[in-house]
């Protein structure tokens, strides 16, 4: 992957630019906010990770007129306030997460590399996670290369839990995507599904949390 | 913190107010009883003057010519008029009820007890409170022993007055004994409130440090705030050494970590070989965490105390907070072994409304939840849940399956750096964060145990209520209703008098000069008819009477037939010559002596009243059939002309049989004495009004005037505002351009009467020879008061005619 990272602390961007070339991603380091805004405007990144405090133009700012020219490129928010004003200013901002400092070097990885799939698929019609690939043109899921030979309805929830990779579904959010208007949709159903689907992926690190009375959450189990 | 200035009362105000209330109430309570003292004290007094004109008038009762008489003595309606504003009415009547004298409708209200005693009452009479005496004594006739009753009724004015004054006099010692009170009240109270001052002091004067006991020798009532102070300064030393010992803490804990941190460090750059310094950095990567976790806690600890102090409070839904809380922390790889569960279907959307801030709440959950996954078990099982408690509250409960916390030591993980599991990475802030939160929401943390053997942390809200005040605002218009003075067009003012229309209107002219808009109806009248149609309440009422006959005035102004002019508005006003605010004399009338100048040529005529009776008796043949008088019986003026002078002298009965044997010609007027006189027909005439005397001077150069020097009776012509008057407003103009400089003006110069005014009258055209010098003391005023009544009796009268009859004998 290819990845800007917006950073003014040498020290700090330093480690996160080896850190990431460590795990076999491209990197870019800007520590200004007006260039890092005008970089943006002409070449082409996988991954933003940009810092709120910047000199010359903020985090939000450059964000802001990122989304504004249609840069839909997704966008780690770093910031050392933890409070709930930031998180909503940066999510209203078009960000796609973000942490706080300090942050586990090691989570900060995890986060790169599901935003990155979350790219990379739509742009590759594949998706890859160890012995599990999904491959979106025959709508068709492999396990060690072997065809998981997944109903109509599985697929369907394959394609939305991998469009929502890490971010959490209500059962209500998942029923509205599984079934048309004509179709009456039922919770039950939802769950009968999500338990049969999660069966099937036992031997993959794709994993479906139920995070009762809240939803469900699919992420790719690194370890 | 600061306390809010509006908030502030004052100790010594509330003292002084309930010690005002006190004294006040008091002087209620003393008010009543001195109502009742001075009205008893007043009534002593003036009942005393009732007393003695019934006495003085009882005495005066006789038998004679076969029946009863009483010669109204002058004293008793003298006694009488002390009190100068009071009306007053008599009846005497027999005991079989039958009216001897006085007024008649008085008569039917006495009751005809015979009792020797004076007897006092309280009546209503012609619609006013009047003071009642009665007194009855016994005459003896030949036939049998009879009973006369006298009453007496006068107005209560003056004795109200007194009682008032009585009251106020009363009162204003009171008052005076109260302020004094209030004012030592004030000074005890200063006084009192001293040792405050003294606290003050000595706290103002300290160092902010300074916080040991205060050192004084407080009164018991003192004892207790000294106390609370001394307790609460402990408080604040011991917060002090807490928050000196917190700082130690923070400096230890942030230091140690950071030893440790440099120390795992050290120790990996001299590793000997990989392995070694991995395990090493791995240490010291676990040992950053710590450190940062413990950087991480501080600030949120100071941060939530920060936020506490700012009350940033605002309306939030809980629920929400808690589901994107969640959706948050899942984002952190290291919470996705955790089973997590969310129960908030107990409480509906709209219950889970609270007001607060919303970011330290967010904060204390955060760290419930932090300890959950941190002191649980590797599969870990946290149970996030919502529910109602009682009506207005809401309670997030963090459940998880770790080892809890024993009772006893509930109370100790509140308290900051005391975490219990040195092992479990705990920064020993978590817990005392949350209880911060809670208590800055006035909410309440407990700690209990889970069904499941673990900690259940439980938070409790006030839940918002939204109240719905609704505010109905009635405005009242009020229009008030503008009353004009409903004036006609052009108002007509009506007066009746008994002086010459030719004379008088002059006056009327003048005012209605200056008064645009109304005009004036003069009607002449003579005084005994002005007296009876007015007496007899004739239907075409006048709005102003005015007579020369002073007496019969003060009798329609005793009988209530006129209406008050406040007398400051007057001010050209007389103290004789006004009774009660309502009758006011305007003109000023002596008595004189006119003759004809050619027959007394060369002679100088009598200085005194007693020489008059000798120069009569010695000149009786010139004078015989030549000598005018007033027909008293007819004319009113002469008749209090000659009363007056009956008063004054003793001459006046001498005089009247000296003119008897001179063969005395008796007149209705002035008028036609002095075209006699002038004439040469009468060689003299006395008792004539002086001002028709002095004017006909002029015309009449054989005319003289002549006053004496022992005394002259003053007339004056008087006016009243009829109770009935249809023009009231206009009427007191009137009144009051009559005793304005600019009526007296006209009243001197064109009307051929004297003004009242000395100023006026020192310049008057008739007075050139300075004839009318009032200082000189011979011009002696007739008093306007009740004293007139006394010849207005009717016996009085007919008793007083029959002597003069008798005197000047041979008038028809």
């Amino acid at each position: 992957m290819r990845i800007l990272v917006v950073e003014d602390n040498q020290d700090l961007a330093e480690t996160i630019v080896e850190r990431l070339q460590d795990e076999g991603h491209v990197v870019d380091l800007e520590t200004n906010g007006e260039t890092a805004d005008l970089l943006l405007k002409h070449a082409q990144f996988d991954l933003v990770i940009l810092d709120v405090n910047l000199p010359d133009k903020s985090g939000f700012e450059i964000l802001k007129s990122m989304r504004a020219g249609q840069v839909d490129i997704p966008v780690l928010v770093l910031t050392a306030r933890s409070q709930i004003e930031d998180r909503v200013l940066g999510l209203d901002a078009g960000a796609d997460d973000f942490m706080v400092k300090p942050f586990d070097f090691r989570e900060l990885g995890a986060r790169v590399r599901v935003l990155g799939r979350r790219s990379a698929g739509t742009a590759i019609n594949e998706f890859v996670a160890d012995n599990f690939t999904y491959d979106r043109l025959a709508r068709r899921a492999y396990v060690n290369g072997k065809d998981m030979d997944l109903k109509n309805k599985e697929v369907q929830l394959m394609e939305i839990f991998l469009s929502h990779l890490g971010s959490v579904l209500s059962k209500e959010d998942v029923a509205d995507k599984l079934y048309t208007y004509e179709e009456a949709p039922s919770l039950n159903a939802v769950e009968q599904h999500v338990t049969r689907l999660r069966k099937k992926l036992e031997d993959t690190p794709l994993i479906i949390k139920t995070v009762r009375g809240l939803g469900y959450m699919v992420y790719v189990n690194e370890h | 913190m600061s306390i809010r200035a509006g908030a502030h009362y004052s100790l010594r105000r509330r003292l002084m107010t309930a010690m005002g209330v006190g004294f006040a109430l008091l002087l209620v309570i003393i008010s009543i009883f001195l109502i009742g003292f001075t009205r008893n004290a007043a009534n002593k007094s003036y009942d005393l003057l009732l007393a003695g004109a019934a006495l003085s008038i009882l005495e005066k009762v006789s038998y004679a010519d076969e029946e009863i008489a009483i010669d109204l003595p002058h004293s008793a309606l003298d006694i009488l008029s002390l009190a100068p504003q009071d009306r007053v009415f008599y009846s005497l009547t027999t005991e079989d009820g039958t009216l001897l004298t006085g007024n008649p409708k008085l008569a039917e209200i006495a009751e005809n007890e015979k009792n020797a005693a004076p007897a006092f009452s309280d009546q209503e009479f012609l619609d006013t409170r009047v003071r009642v005496v009665q007194q009855s004594r016994s005459i003896i006739t030949p036939n049998a022993r009879k009973w006369v009753t006298i009453t007496i009724a006068q107005t209560t004015i003056a004795r109200d007055n007194h009682a008032f004054s009585l009251f106020l006099a009363g009162l204003t010692g009171v008052a005076m004994i109260s302020l004094i009170g209030l004012a030592f009240v004030w000074f005890a109270i200063r006084k009192a409130l001293q040792p405050l001052a003294k606290i003050e002091q000595n706290l103002s004067k300290r160092e902010p440090t300074d916080l040991t006991e205060l050192s004084l020798q407080p009164p018991r009532e003192v004892v207790g705030l000294i106390n609370a102070i001394n307790g609460f300064m402990a408080r604040l030393e011991q917060a002090r050494q807490q928050s000196e010992a917190f700082m130690a803490d923070v400096a230890h804990q942030t230091r140690t970590s950071l030893s440790a941190l440099q120390g795992h460090l050290s120790l990996a750059a001299d590793a000997k070989d990989q392995t070694q310094m991995r395990r090493r950095l791995k240490r010291a990567e676990d040992q950053a965490a710590r450190a940062t976790r413990l950087t991480n806690q501080l600030l949120s600890h100071a941060m939530v105390i920060h936020r506490a102090e700012n009350q940033a409070m605002s309306e939030f839904d809980l629920k929400k907070l808690v589901r994107d809380l969640i959706t948050d922390m899942l984002r952190d790889t290291s919470l996705r072994e955790v089973n997590l569960t969310l129960d908030d279907a107990s409480v509906d959307n709209d219950e889970a409304m609270i007001y607060g801030d919303q970011i330290s709440i967010n904060e204390a959950l955060k760290n419930l939840i932090e300890n959950a996954i941190r002191h649980g078990p590797e599969k870990n099982e946290i149970t996030l849940r919502l529910t109602p408690q009682g009506e207005d509250h809401i309670a997030i409960e963090v459940e998880d399956e770790g080892p809890g916390i024993p009772i006893h030591q509930r109370e100790t993980v509140l308290q900051r750096f005391k975490s219990l599991d040195i092992n479990a990475k705990g920064s020993g802030l978590g817990l005392a964060i949350v209880k911060e939160v809670v208590d800055a929401h006035s909410g309440e943390l407990q700690l209990r145990e889970s069904p499941n053997g673990g900690l259940l942390a439980r938070m409790i809200f006030q839940a918002q209520r939204l109240a719905a005040i609704l505010l109905l605002a009635i405005v009242g218009l009020g229009s008030f209703a503008q009353l004009q003075p409903a004036r006609a067009d052009a108002t007509v003012l009506e007066i009746w008098g008994a002086t010459d229309k030719s004379a008088f209107q002059p006056v009327v002219d003048a005012f209605m000069a200056a008064n645009r808009g109304v005009s004036v109806k003069y009607t002449e009248i003579l005084t005994a008819d002005l007296y009876r149609r007015i007496l007899n309440n004739d239907p075409d009422t006048p709005d102003i009477v005015m007579s020369s006959a002073m007496d019969l005035q003060i009798d329609l102004v005793n009988k209530g037939f006129a209406q008050a002019i406040p007398a400051q508005a007057l001010p050209n006003l007389k103290s004789w010559a006004s009774w009660r605010s309502e009758l006011f004399g305007y003109t000023f009338e002596p008595a004189a002596v006119i003759y004809h100048k050619p027959t007394f040529e060369g002679q100088s005529l009598p200085e005194t009243h007693a020489e008059m009776a000798n120069f009569i008796r010695d000149n009786e043949d010139l004078l015989r059939a030549q000598i005018g008088y007033y027909d008293i019986r007819k004319s009113g003026a002469g008749y209090l002309l000659a009363t007056q002078e009956a008063r004054l002298s003793q001459q006046f009965f001498r005089i009247a049989e000296s003119l008897g044997r001179a063969g005395v010609r008796v007149f209705c007027c002035t008028g036609s004495m002095i075209e006699a006189t002038a004439r040469g027909e009468l060689k003299m005439s006395l008792n004539v009004i002086g001002s028709y005397a002095l004017n006909a001077l002029e015309d009449n150069p054989d005319l003289g005037v002549h006053f004496f020097d022992d005394f002259n009776p003053v007339m004056s012509r008087t006016v009243f505002v009829a109770k009935a008057a249809d023009n009231r407003e206009w009427a007191r103009n009137f009144v009051q351009f009559l005793l304005s400089d600019a009526g007296q003006s006209v009243i001197s110069e064109r009307s051929g009467l004297l003004p009242i005014s000395e100023k006026y009258l020192s310049i008057n055209q008739a007075n050139r020879d300075n004839l009318l010098s009032i200082d000189s003391g011979r011009f002696v005023p007739i008093r306007l008061s009740i004293g007139l009544l006394t010849y207005l009796d009717q016996m009085k009268r007919e008793k007083f005619l029959e002597s003069w009859q008798q005197a000047v004998q041979n008038i028809d």
